[in-house]
């Protein structure tokens, strides 16, 4: 308690508070621009932080790492664009609140949901790191398999009604993502002769290609349709506050979510984006409800934001307690670590214990401070809804080509990114859903890999699946998944088809 | 029941060029040298690419029986859309779209960017010559101080004024 009392005295001063403050709105803004990634950010941002103190300097890498996270749900709220893959989940209800003229409703679930699913992560660094890392140990190569296909279920959970079209969707995301390198021999395979193709295919190009390149052509088809607010938006309006019943339906939500945010966090390799996709997932199975999602469910977007910031501190934990940094973030936070010639592992607890105490806190004070930063701008985010397409949509394909640039620094990955966004438009056209051929992408490396490294482990035998109590709970869990869903879907074809029979005289 | 060319519809067409992509995949599949213990570099896509192969099968079957009730219906047209159709229109910004990332390296970020933004305002039906002006000098210069002084990241430079 001390130390943790001595370590608020160290961040509770205003420089440390102006880096955090300045790292947060750095994030917001990188997290809502298409195309610009935390990553990238944070990345840039770590030179400027050498010559600081090493509180100064992580606090500033943190804010942008919690406001970016944030700041994604912005765009995908009031534009649908996702600024960021994990905020995909959350553009399938925000979009819908916002086109019924909701924005502020949505914006402020979006950022309680952020804030408390935060703070949750943030106690859960400080109170349970040791206990979380030896559950993160506990998970092999089974294990990491089993999620992969637990979370790959939710493909038919996102695939709203057209279950042979998402699992198309699905199945075509895991094998774009297999092209390239093979993760493991380090073969290329199915690169078709190019070069360019040898990496795979761009992330970021897929993700701005699908959503905001899609979406844009969509919108050019009828220019003259425009804008959902011409007034000034003021977030007082009953229209965009939140209700008691908003509350009672997303707090029990939010509470499950962010725990399984942080066990996700935890463990090296998942990301945000796999606990958005897989909360909003689990929320949208167990409620009364499922047809609401997608139309505007407030607890829809309560669990992909609780679920989605939640990672954030508890990627610190394998990284703090094992010196295993758990996504691209904490691996060049490794970096900043180094630099200020702190080892993170075991031992940075007992030679830097005041360092430590500092750095938890300084989490703490960086959900508040995103609270009130992102609570006071809020007034000006919702504007955006007034922006007409006629300067919106130009301004978010020039975006969207610059940041896959700066990105990449390949024209390819450019073009790329105009092919995943015909690919994107024509399958929106077509009622495919695009959400399960980002969850196919981004968990097909973490299938591939945690498959062949179990195979290899059990000399390539499958009981590994199911002699690992973990793996097989997760299996199980996938299987009564895939039969929930199939059930519900076979349901809604049967009732589909009795209401055609009836309008039509004959028997369904 | 009669099934030719006229009775095929977007998703059977999307199914045709599943089937053909993945067969095309799989061959270059068979040619790539496999390595890997149980589960070699090649299974996994070959999975993939031969389950797409089953389900691009099954959606074109279904889109060929099932009943027209239940296809999807085609885009309203309730709406003037001005003086061309959606396809044409989005036919011309794809067209702007190539014409801009392969001018990128030639005439630089900010000369291509500008023009780029000139065009896509008029087919988003902007027709005021001052806000357009505004957006294609104004944004190309914002973004490319943001990258350029702040992120020192570089963007294109005009190859063809060096």
């Amino acid at each position: 308690m001390e130390l943790l009392l001595s370590g608020l005295a160290q961040v509770l001063v205003l420089e440390t508070m102006a880096l955090i403050a300045t790292g947060l709105i750095i994030g917001i803004i990188i997290g809502a621009i298409p195309g610009l990634n935390v990553p990238l950010a944070v990345a840039i941002a770590l030179p400027i932080t050498f010559g600081m103190t090493p509180i100064g300097g992580l606090a500033m890498l943190v804010g942008i790492y919690k406001g970016g996270t944030y700041g994604g749900s912005l765009s995908a709220v009031l534009i649908n664009v996702p600024g960021t893959p994990a905020a995909a989940a959350t553009a399938q209800d925000g979009i819908a609140l916002t086109r019924a003229g909701k924005a502020g409703k949505a914006l402020k679930m979006s950022l309680y949901a952020s804030v408390i699913g935060g703070i949750v992560s943030d106690f859960a660094l400080i109170l349970f790191a040791i206990p979380v890392a030896s559950f993160a140990l506990s998970i092999g190569p089974p294990e990491t398999f089993a999620i992969g296909i637990f979370a790959l279920t939710l493909v038919g959970v996102l695939s709203q009604g057209n279950m042979l079209k998402g699992v198309i969707a699905g199945v075509l995301g895991l094998l774009l993502s297999t092209f390239g390198v093979d993760p493991l021999t380090g073969d290329f395979r199915l690169t078709l002769g190019v070069y360019n193709l040898s990496g795979g295919w761009s992330f970021i190009a897929l993700v701005i290609g699908i959503f905001a390149i899609a979406e844009a052509l969509v919108k050019v088809e009828r220019p003259l349709q425009e804008q959902v607010m011409v007034g000034k938006v003021r977030l007082s309006d009953p229209e965009h506050r939140l209700t008691a019943e908003d509350w009672r339906r997303s707090l029990p939500v939010i509470a499950r979510s962010a725990p399984i945010g942080v066990l996700i966090g935890s463990i090296p390799g998942l990301g945000a984006a796999v606990s958005a996709y897989l909360n909003y997932g689990i929320t949208r199975n167990l409620s009364k409800t499922p047809e609401r999602f997608g139309k505007g469910a407030i607890e829809g977007i309560a669990a992909a934001e609780s679920g989605n910031n939640a990672v954030t501190s508890a990627t610190f934990i394998p990284l703090l307690t094992l010196g295993v940094p758990g996504d691209v973030i904490t691996a060049i936070m490794l970096g900043a670590f180094i630099v200020h010639g702190l080892i993170p592992g075991p031992a940075l607890f007992e030679q830097n214990s005041s360092f430590i105490a500092a750095f938890f806190v300084m989490f703490v004070v960086a959900t508040m401070l995103h609270l009130v930063i992102a609570r006071l701008g809020m007034p000006l985010f919702v504007q955006a809804t007034r922006i007409s397409n006629k300067y919106l949509f130009p301004s978010i394909m020039v975006l969207g080509v610059t940041g896959v640039y700066v990105t990449t620094n390949s024209f390819f990955d450019v073009f790329t990114m105009l092919g995943f966004g015909l690919m994107g438009y024509i399958m929106l056209k077509l009622r495919f859903p695009v959400a399960p051929l980002l969850i196919g992408f981004i968990l097909g490396p973490l299938i591939e890999i945690g498959l062949r490294q179990s195979v290899i482990m059990s000399r390539g035998s499958i009981d590994i699946f199911f002699s690992r109590p973990l793996a097989a709970l997760f299996l199980a869990l996938a299987a009564g998944s895939v039969i929930i869903v199939g059930l519900r879907e076979w349901r809604e074809f049967r009732r589909a088809a009795a209401a055609r029979g009836t309008k039509t005289g004959e028997k369904p | 029941m009669k099934i030719g060319f006229r009775e095929l519809n977007g998703d059977s067409w999307v199914a045709l060029g599943l089937i053909a992509a993945n067969a095309m995949f799989l061959r270059d599949l068979a040619l790539t040298e496999s390595e890997g213990a149980y589960v070699s570099t090649t299974t996994l896509p070959i999975a993939l690419s031969a389950s797409l192969i089953v389900l691009g099968s099954v959606l074109l079957v279904w889109s060929l029986l099932r009943p027209a009730a239940s296809r999807p219906s085609p885009p309203d047209k309730v709406e003037d859309f001005g003086k061309y159709s959606p396809v044409v229109r989005v036919s011309v910004v794809v067209a702007l779209t190539i014409a801009y990332i392969a001018a990128l390296p030639w005439f630089g970020y900010f000369l291509a960017s500008g023009a780029y933004l000139g065009g896509l305002s008029l087919m988003y039906g902007n027709r005021k010559p001052l806000p357009i002006l505004a957006l294609m000098v104004g944004l190309p210069l914002v973004l490319m101080l943001f990258f350029e002084k702040y992120m020192i990241v570089l963007l294109p430079s005009a190859r063809l004024f060096e």
